[in-house]
């Protein structure tokens, strides 16, 4: 104690003897703090209201990559919306064929691909059934029989017809197109071009539904993703990944109730009504953004007895959430379960 | 060490001793911070900052909050789609409430939980 003491004596006193050189020496040290507190460890937060979500971003390097980003998402708010006066709408609207963008012709052409590969449980021709039910509009109501029979009429990839050359797109009289099961997936896609083009390091992109995270963190670790509780209160588990796309489909935010019966946003178009299969959230990840937001609708309107195959897919990984508290994992995700809910995890037979 | 010239060796005492300092303070920072903070915004402009240490409710324009065990949520909402108050309580700086009719906002400013996502 007394060397220590002695010694800051010392110090002070040459401090007051060479307060002139200590006026050079305290800026350098000052700038060695900036320094460590600025350096490139410190990602650029930002968010923004578009595409009907909070979208959430945290970007580690690649400055350009934030305006690119807002100016996306701006774009295909507008492009991809079924109730704005975007290019979606003009093409709902249109009669013949309509000469699209080629952002706009991708997202169709991928999704009845996916439609055709997949099962077509998930159609994006479905904008009727979305429109008359209109659950995410002011007036959501339960149809009639009648009206919803008359919507499942305009259904089927095939009332739509896309020409490769041209970039013309046709639609049967009566069908809409509904791109809300895969935009978002899409946008992340896009995004992660974006940072690819940019020298981002690392990006954590979250659009609600579907989210992209990209990169390597600067401290090396891997990205932590919790999966909320469908009940509320505390998360059900963490799962822990390197860079991937990933979204989820559950029903217990996004609905309306009447007489106490809840109908959600994700409709079953086989029935023409919100799918009420088991699951209350499904989450996929995989390396495809648009493919992730896809197939968690797929695999939630599917259900808890269309899990097996799903689980066992080999280029794709989930974890599904069941009504009665199960949760299910591919083998080749790195999930813990955080016990304190009540949530075991299943086991398929 | 008196050969460099301008600086001798009880300047580089004290030069380290700024640093080791900072970097301390830097650390207390990230690992001390009082507890969490809920921000809520209103068209991007912070409207309340309030812990969410002490339970309680209160009303902000035509929203109601409630604060319990840490966690805030919206209780009421005067928005069409309601998911403001389906999305439940929050706690985590990973995790926000957004109410897009209203332009609403919950952020959680507070210890990061070593969590970058939640999903769901």
């Amino acid at each position: 104690m007394l060397c220590g003491k002695n010694r800051t004596e010392g110090n002070a006193m040459n401090i007051k003897k060479n307060l002139p050189k200590l006026f050079f020496l305290l800026p350098i040290a000052l700038f060695v703090l900036i320094f460590l507190r600025l350096d490139s460890t410190s990602p650029k937060s930002f968010a923004i209201f578009a595409m009907d979500t909070y979208a959430d971003f945290k970007i580690w390097g690649g400055k350009e990559s934030i305006q690119k980003t807002k100016d996306l998402l701006s774009d295909f708010d507008k492009r991809f919306s079924m109730y704005s006066d975007g290019e979606l709408s003009m093409l709902n609207k249109s009669s013949g064929n309509f000469k699209a963008s080629d952002e706009l012709f991708n997202i169709i052409d991928i999704s009845l691909k996916f439609s055709k590969q997949y099962g077509n449980s998930v159609d994006i021709s479905s904008g009727a059934l979305t429109r008359l039910w209109g659950v995410s509009s002011e007036n959501p109501r339960v149809p009639s029989e009648s009206e919803i029979l008359k919507a499942l009429k305009t259904i089927g990839y095939e009332k739509i017809s896309l020409n490769e050359e041209t970039k013309e797109i046709s639609l049967q009289s009566g069908t809409e197109i509904d791109l809300g099961s895969v935009a978002k997936g899409y946008a992340c896609d896009k995004l992660k071009e974006i940072y690819e083009d940019s020298n981002v390091s690392c990006a954590i992109a979250s659009l609600g539904s579907s989210s992209l995270l990209y990169g390597k963190k600067p401290d090396g670790s891997e990205f932590s993703v919790e999966i909320k509780n469908p009940d509320g209160g505390a998360a059900l588990g963490v799962i822990k990944t390197g860079e991937t796309f990933l979204s989820t489909s559950g029903g217990y935010e996004r609905f309306f109730e009447v007489n106490g019966k809840k109908y959600c946003h994700i409709f079953d178009v086989s029935t023409g009504y919100p799918a009420e299969s088991g699951l209350t959230s499904v989450t996929v990840l995989c390396d495809s953004g648009i493919k992730s937001d896809f197939l968690s609708t797929l695999i939630f309107i599917e259900g808890k007895d269309g899990l097996k195959k799903h689980l066992s897919a080999k280029d794709y990984s989930i974890v599904a959430v069941t009504d009665d508290k199960k949760i299910y994992v591919s083998p080749g995700i790195n999930f813990e379960l955080y016990p304190e809910n009540g949530y075991t995890l299943g086991k398929t037979k | 060490m008196n050969n460099i010239p301008f600086v001798n060796k009880n300047e580089i005492f004290v030069i380290v001793f700024i640093v080791i300092l900072g970097i301390l303070g830097l650390f207390l920072q990230k690992n001390f911070s009082a507890g969490a903070v809920a921000q809520i915004y209103f068209d991007g402009k912070l409207e309340k900052e309030i812990s969410l240490s002490k339970d309680c409710i209160f009303d902000i324009k035509d929203f109601e909050f409630e604060i319990k065990d840490g966690a805030i949520r919206v209780a009421k909402s005067p928005c069409r789609n309601k998911i403001c108050v389906h999305t439940g309580f929050i706690s985590n700086p990973a995790q926000t409430i957004a109410c897009l009719p209203e332009k609403m906002l919950v952020k959680i400013k507070g210890k990061e939980k070593g969590i970058d996502l939640v999903v769901g």
